[in-house]
Formats: C-alpha cells, sequence, structure tokens
C-alpha cells in the first residue's frame, strides 16, 4: 500500500529522486528496426527521433547503489503509462500485473475476468505495472538498468 | 488506501477523456498529449526496510503522425458530352493523421496523351475546373457546397469533395479527361480559415515539444511522406460522330424508262445523302442542305427524309417532305424544303449506331 501511495505521489507531484540509498534515473527511447544489405533487420535503442501513434518506445529504469552499504529487498515498479501499451520486459527479470498492481506474475498465469464466472487469459494490452525484484542484494556502487518495451496508442 | 487510488486513477481517465473528446480514437493517441514515466524502488538496508525512492519523471509529448488519403468515389468514369458545363466528379479526403487539420485542395489535369484512370487516352483539358467540399449532405448542391477547401477535419473523419469543370466542344467520342484532386495537409485549429500547408520538423526529436511527422503513402501522384495524397478521376467524352456521303443514281429516261436508264436530258436523277452517327449517344438537330447542281431541276415534292440503307444502298423509304420549312403538313419530326435552289433537310435525330437518308430528285435540264 505504501508503494501504491509513493506511485501516485511520484506521478502528481513528480516526486523528487532524492539519493537514500538507491538511485533510480528513467528514461525514454525509440526502438528503431533497421535493414541491412543483406536482409538482415537490427533492433537498436535511438535516442526518439520522433515518437508517433503504433511507434515503439522502451522504458529504462537505471538503478545505482550510491551508497555504502549494500542494499537487499529491491523491487523496482513502473506503472505503464497512459496511452502506452506493453509489450514485453526488454532488460531485467519483471513480472507483469494486470490488476493495478495488487498482483503480480507471468503474462502467461494471468487472467482477465470477462463475465460473471468467466476469465480469460491476459494479454499485452492489459498489463498495468511492471515490477522487478531483485533475489541478490546490490553491492555499494553497483549499477544496473531494467527496462520494457511499450506501443505508443 | 484504495479508495484514494482508485479516485485518482478515475481523475486521470476523465482527464484524458477531456483531452480526446471529439476526436477519434482509432487514429491513436492525439498529437501533443504528454506521456509521463516515473518508476519506484523499495529496498531495505540491514535488513531494515527503507523509504520507497521514485525515479525522475521520464516524458514526452506524442508528435503529431500526419497521415491522409484521397480516393476517386464511384470505381467509373463520369460520362460527358462536349460542351457539357458543371461536370461533377466526386472524391473522398480522409484524415487519418492523430490531429484535427485542415486540408488544402488542388485539382490538376492529367497530361494530354497519359493514360487516363479506368483505360484510355487523355484527349486535352476541362476547363474551368473547381473544388466544393460537401457539407455534409453527400450529395452536390451548388448553393451549400461552397468551400474550396477542408476546414477543421477530425481524426478519423472523412468528407467529400467534387471537382466541377466544363468539358470543350469538339473532343471524338470516347475521348477521356484526366483529372487529378491533390490533398495537402495544414494546420488545424484555425475554424474559418484555411492553415497553412504543415511542414515535417527536420532532425532529431524533441521530446518536450511536438513534432510534425508526415506517415502517408504515395497517391496517384504525389510521394510518400510528403503530406500530401492524391487520386485521380476520368470524364469519359460520349459524344455522336456523324459522317455523311453523297450518292447519285439514274431513276429513269425519256427513252429507256427504268430500264437501264442513261444520264441524257430529260433522265431523273436521285441524290442520297447519307448520315451515318458511329458514335455512342444521338445527334440531334441534324440539318443538311445541298445545293442543287447546275443543269438539273429539282423535282418539286421528291424530297424523302430519314429514308434507311442496306448494304451503301439507298432504300427507296423514307418520310414524304412537302418542300416547305414548316412540319405542319406532315408532323413527322423533319422538314423538306427546296428555296434558292437549296434543297434543306431537317431531322430531329440520329441514334448511336444508327444511319438516315435524306433523297431528292432532279432532272437533267
Amino acid at each position: 500500500m505504501k508503494l501504491i501511495l509513493l506511485v501516485i505521489a511520484g506521478l502528481i507531484f513528480a516526486f523528487p529522486a532524492f539519493a537514500a540509498g538507491v538511485k533510480l534515473e528513467s528514461s525514454v527511447h525509440e526502438e528503431i528496426t533497421t535493414v541491412d544489405a543483406k536482409g538482415v533487420s537490427r533492433v537498436s535503442l535511438v535516442d526518439p527521433t520522433s515518437v508517433a501513434p503504433g511507434d515503439v518506445v522502451v522504458i529504462r529504469i537505471a538503478y545505482h547503489n550510491t551508497s555504502d552499504a549494500p542494499v537487499g529487498d529491491i523491487v523496482i515498479s513502473n506503472p505503464v503509462p497512459e496511452h502506452l501499451t506493453f509489450l514485453t520486459v526488454r532488460e531485467g527479470v519483471g513480472m507483469v500485473s494486470v490488476d493495478g498492481g495488487k498482483t503480480y506474475g507471468a503474462l502467461v498465469d494471468l487472467t482477465i475476468k470477462d463475465g460473471v464466472d468467466t476469465r480469460r487469459p491476459a494479454t499485452t494490452a492489459d498489463v498495468t505495472h511492471v515490477r522487478w525484484r531483485f533475489d541478490q542484494p546490490l553491492a555499494p556502487g553497483a549499477q544496473g538498468a531494467v527496462a520494457f518495451a511499450a506501443r505508443l496508442d | 488506501m484504495f479508495p484514494i487510488k482508485r479516485i485518482t486513477r478515475l481523475a486521470s481517465l476523465a482527464a484524458i477523456t477531456a483531452i480526446c473528446a471529439g476526436s477519434a480514437f482509432a487514429q491513436g493517441t492525439t498529437a501533443g498529449v504528454t506521456i509521463n514515466n516515473t518508476a519506484t524502488v523499495g529496498y531495505s538496508v540491514n535488513g531494515v526496510a527503507q523509504p520507497d525512492v521514485a525515479s525522475n519523471q521520464a516524458s514526452f509529448i506524442v508528435d503529431m503522425l500526419v497521415n491522409l488519403s484521397v480516393a476517386e468515389l464511384g470505381g467509373s468514369a463520369t460520362t460527358v458530352s462536349p460542351g457539357a458545363t458543371d461536370q461533377v466528379t466526386t472524391f473522398t479526403v480522409s484524415n487519418t493523421s492523430n490531429a484535427t487539420l485542415d486540408f488544402r485542395l488542388a485539382p490538376s489535369q492529367t497530361a494530354t496523351g497519359a493514360t487516363t484512370r479506368f483505360g484510355g487516352t487523355d484527349a486535352g483539358n476541362a476547363t474551368n475546373v473547381r473544388v466544393f467540399v460537401d457539407d455534409g449532405d453527400g450529395v452536390f448542391n451548388a448553393a451549400n457546397d461552397t468551400e474550396s477547401d477542408i476546414d477543421e477535419l477530425a481524426p478519423g473523419a472523412t468528407v467529400k469533395v467534387y471537382v466541377l469543370a466544363d468539358i470543350p466542344v469538339g473532343l471524338a467520342n470516347n475521348g477521356t479527361l484526366g483529372l487529378i484532386l491533390t490533398a495537402h495537409a495544414a494546420a488545424g485549429g484555425g475554424a474559418g480559415a484555411l492553415g497553412s500547408d504543415l511542414v515535417a520538423t527536420p532532425g532529431a526529436d524533441s521530446p518536450s515539444v511536438m513534432d510534425i511527422v508526415f506517415g502517408d503513402a504515395a497517391g496517384h501522384s504525389d510521394a510518400s511522406r510528403d503530406g500530401a495524397y492524391s487520386d485521380s478521376d476520368t470524364y469519359h467524352v460520349s459524344s455522336a460522330a456523324m459522317s455523311i456521303s453523297k450518292v447519285a443514281r439514274v431513276i429513269s429516261d425519256p427513252v429507256n424508262g427504268t430500264s437501264n436508264p442513261r444520264s441524257v436530258p430529260g433522265a431523273v436523277v436521285e441524290y442520297c445523302i447519307i448520315m451515318a452517327n458511329s458514335g455512342s449517344v444521338s445527334a440531334t438537330s441534324l440539318n443538311v442542305t445541298d445545293t442543287a447542281p447546275a443543269h438539273m431541276t429539282f423535282v418539286s415534292g421528291s424530297i424523302r427524309s430519314q429514308g434507311t440503307v442496306t448494304s451503301g444502298v439507298c432504300n427507296a423509304d423514307g418520310a414524304v417532305e412537302d418542300d416547305d420549312a414548316s412540319d405542319g403538313g406532315e408532323s413527322d419530326g423533319a422538314t423538306g424544303s427546296f428555296a434558292g435552289g437549296v434543297v434543306s433537310v431537317a431531322i430531329a435525330a440520329v441514334a448511336a449506331g444508327e444511319t438516315r437518308t435524306a433523297l431528292f430528285r432532279t432532272t437533267i435540264d
């Protein structure tokens, strides 16, 4: 509950990212698919040249343990922004939620209520949140990034 | 906690609904909307949970994806007659952008000699070409459809556009005239006024600015991603094609009678004027004149109109005319008159593909 409140606070008040121990840096990239002369297509991340409906963006969250102590129980949560449809986790082992962040799991295991007594398999369009839970503590000074791809509606 | 969250989500949904009101969701997120992303991290130090930390807010503004299409409506050429005015061809213009836009409409013509839409070769140019935007009723009406450019077309919306032109006289049957309608995406926002043509934003994206991106395909005569789209339609000229010929034969002479008559003085010679219409529509109000040759004397009451031809030979049929220019005595729709040495025959119509004659007789002086 605390987490959800803070997420909302972050969205509404643009909560400042102060370095209490772990620092997060969120960024948006555009995914570009180029096809070389041999017909091999290559996907690369670039700064967005332009983002229009249908384009795929990659949201990347860089983390950094700025303290001099190891930190544990790390959980990075990211609500899928409005107007974006989640596509896939790109970096890290992420789980998704289709119920507003109440429960998380692999997308194939999640269902959506679609009738009084019936449920259907969840799709990427149902994803509301992405979450990465770290098994291992993060050493002082250690850093990395997680990411997911989404399409602009 | 949950009620707070629910209210917040409802509030944000309401805000988005307000932003998108009146637009079609099918074209994607409306240009200019800001997309914000914030992540949070929870963690512990030495087994003690620490306050969650939020990331910065990464934001970008949805760019304007300009997309449009122009389509000829009806799937066939518009049939016209030479000299006809205000001939209407119909197109549709669709805004598939994620923003409300104006569209500047520019008509042009297929080059003479080039292949026209629906087959055929362009035979020339129509004149007095004008464009009118439908007022919503889907039917051209000169009194109501007066706008020449499209104003404030919503995302996903389509409007009919009428191109009117006059058809020159003298065009051959089955000739075609190609028309091209090009729509240029222009800035919306000023209701009642045509905005400037949009220009794609050059260079890299600025996440905090709504860039303009052209996403349109290549139309009939425009390039892809140029902020314009075009299609072509055709006027098909349906005309009468008249040819005329004249044959003479000797009917009788004073010596041989009708048996192998010769062209001797006193012989009767019949002139047959053959009018053939090889066109697609009736030729109407035909008027043929022939001056009786020298040394020949017109035979009163010999004019017949609207006879037929069999294998190139004029038949002895048709309506008998009374040598005056009035149809009062005969009421057959045709007149045959002789005045001042000139034979005149007026026929109401020769239908498409038919041949009709005018006959008169003279005697050799």
